[in-house]
């Protein structure tokens, strides 16, 4: 299994959570040339997280957007042991893309055979948690996986997780980031889907040939008054709101969408939450005696205030 | 050390076209930001099909004619090539599911 324990030392820890406090979550802090390329490997060369724990956390902390990633960060370190090895927390986190009883996907897929597909990458994944697997395993899961066709979107998003759930996270660990990236779009496009004021079919289409024709439209204005090289993405905002609000019934159409926008990711944020909270709720059982002493330590905190 | 070779219009006829496997193609750029978030992904791709795939990388800007030959008009462009011919091709950031699921069925038939 993994070489990686977590921390080494509490001081690790401090210096880890005092890190992402001091630059952002966890994508944001170390976003350097080499974590665009999705390697983030300090978190385990130097802090000894299994890499899968670390490439599931940017999606959880909404590429550090989010306003509450840094807490959620914070929470979920202090809840990981000093030497705990980590890749099981990743795997048992994964498995949520699948069996969470709200937002997993085994709710999208009915009995028959894409379902028996994913089901047997569950297994794997369920049983690489405690046993490691036979590459072989894998290969025989994405085989039947390929042989099979989702009939609507929601299949095919299902499928698309589940190949991407079947690998070895010992030898392909930015599969938990593949897998957490599938899950919040499949979650994205139920919630535009379910959305109060989808565009019909032909508004899609009408809006999205106004953004274009709009966006060619501010690149001639702006080309007129200055050179191309000089625009920056400011004048570009300025520009194309001039244009959207000039034309009332396009700018409906684009007021709608950013409605629309704002309320998708508000679903999203709650998805993130729940997640969260799973995340951690997995991480206290999985550790139980790091759960019980930071009980201790909170209650020993309490009973000194209340001393006070 | 990366297991995607640079491939040459030089060798492309060696590397690709008389492959006794089949070869993913990907067509890239330097500069190209998605090309480079799909390196990893790639990478434990061509290690997990070793020995039934190959994955071979073109430069575009190296290697204009071959971008020609293949109407590369984006990057990355991967193409799956089998017994010398196109038989697969996508355009984008790729994932492993998304590898996996192109070369699940192109793997078993080599095997």
């Amino acid at each position: 299994m993994s070489v990686y324990r977590a921390f080494g030392d509490e001081a690790k820890r401090h210096a880890l959570i005092a890190d992402l406090r001091g630059k952002g979550p966890i994508y944001t802090a170390w976003l350097t040339r080499a974590s665009i390329e999705g390697d983030i490997s300090i978190v385990s060369d130097d802090f000894g997280l299994h890499p899968a724990l670390a490439r599931l956390l940017p999606v959880l902390g909404s590429f550090g957007e989010a306003e509450d990633a840094a807490r959620f960060y914070e929470a979920l370190l202090d809840a990981i042991p000093i030497g705990a090895e980590t890749g099981s927390l990743a795997r048992q986190t994964l498995l949520l893309a699948w069996s969470d009883p709200v937002y997993g996907r085994s709710k999208v897929v009915e009995h028959g055979q894409v379902r028996d597909a994913c089901e047997d990458v569950i297994a794997l994944v369920a049983q690489s948690i405690d046993t490691p697997v036979d590459k072989t395993a894998w290969r025989a899961a994405r085989a039947k996986l390929a042989n099979v066709h989702g009939d609507n979107e929601k299949m095919a998003a299902a499928i698309y997780l589940a190949m991407s759930l079947a690998w070895d996270l010992e030898r392909a660990p930015g599969a938990a980031h593949d897998v957490m990236t599938a899950w919040a779009s499949a979650v994205s496009a139920e919630a535009d889907a379910s959305d109060e004021d989808c565009f019909s079919a032909e508004e899609n289409a009408a809006f999205e040939t106004a953004m274009n024709k709009i966006n060619e439209e501010v690149m001639e204005a702006l080309s007129r008054r200055q050179s191309i090289d000089s625009i920056d993405i400011e004048d570009f905002l300025a520009e194309a709101d001039k244009i959207w609000t000039a034309d009332p019934a396009r700018n409906a159409l684009k007021v709608r969408s950013i409605a629309r926008r704002e309320r998708t990711n508000a679903k999203m944020a709650a998805w993130r939450a729940a997640i969260q909270r799973r995340v951690l709720e997995l991480a206290e059982a999985s550790f139980p005696a790091r759960t019980a002493s930071r009980f201790e330590q909170n209650r020993g905190r309490m009973l000194n205030q209340s001393n006070v | 050390m990366s297991n995607l070779k640079n491939v040459t219009t030089e060798a492309f006829e060696a590397e690709v076209l008389k492959s006794a496997i089949p070869v993913l193609v990907d067509f890239h750029a330097v500069w190209c930001g998605p090309c480079k978030a799909s390196a990893p992904a790639l990478e434990d791709a061509a290690r997990e099909f070793e020995g039934e795939i190959a994955f071979v990388k073109v430069d575009i800007d190296q290697e204009p004619m071959l971008a020609k030959t293949y109407d590369v008009q984006g990057v990355p462009t991967f193409i799956v090539m089998k017994d010398g011919q196109p038989v697969e091709r996508f355009q984008g950031l790729v994932s492993r599911g998304k590898l996996a699921a192109v070369l699940e069925p192109f793997a078993g038939a080599g095997q």
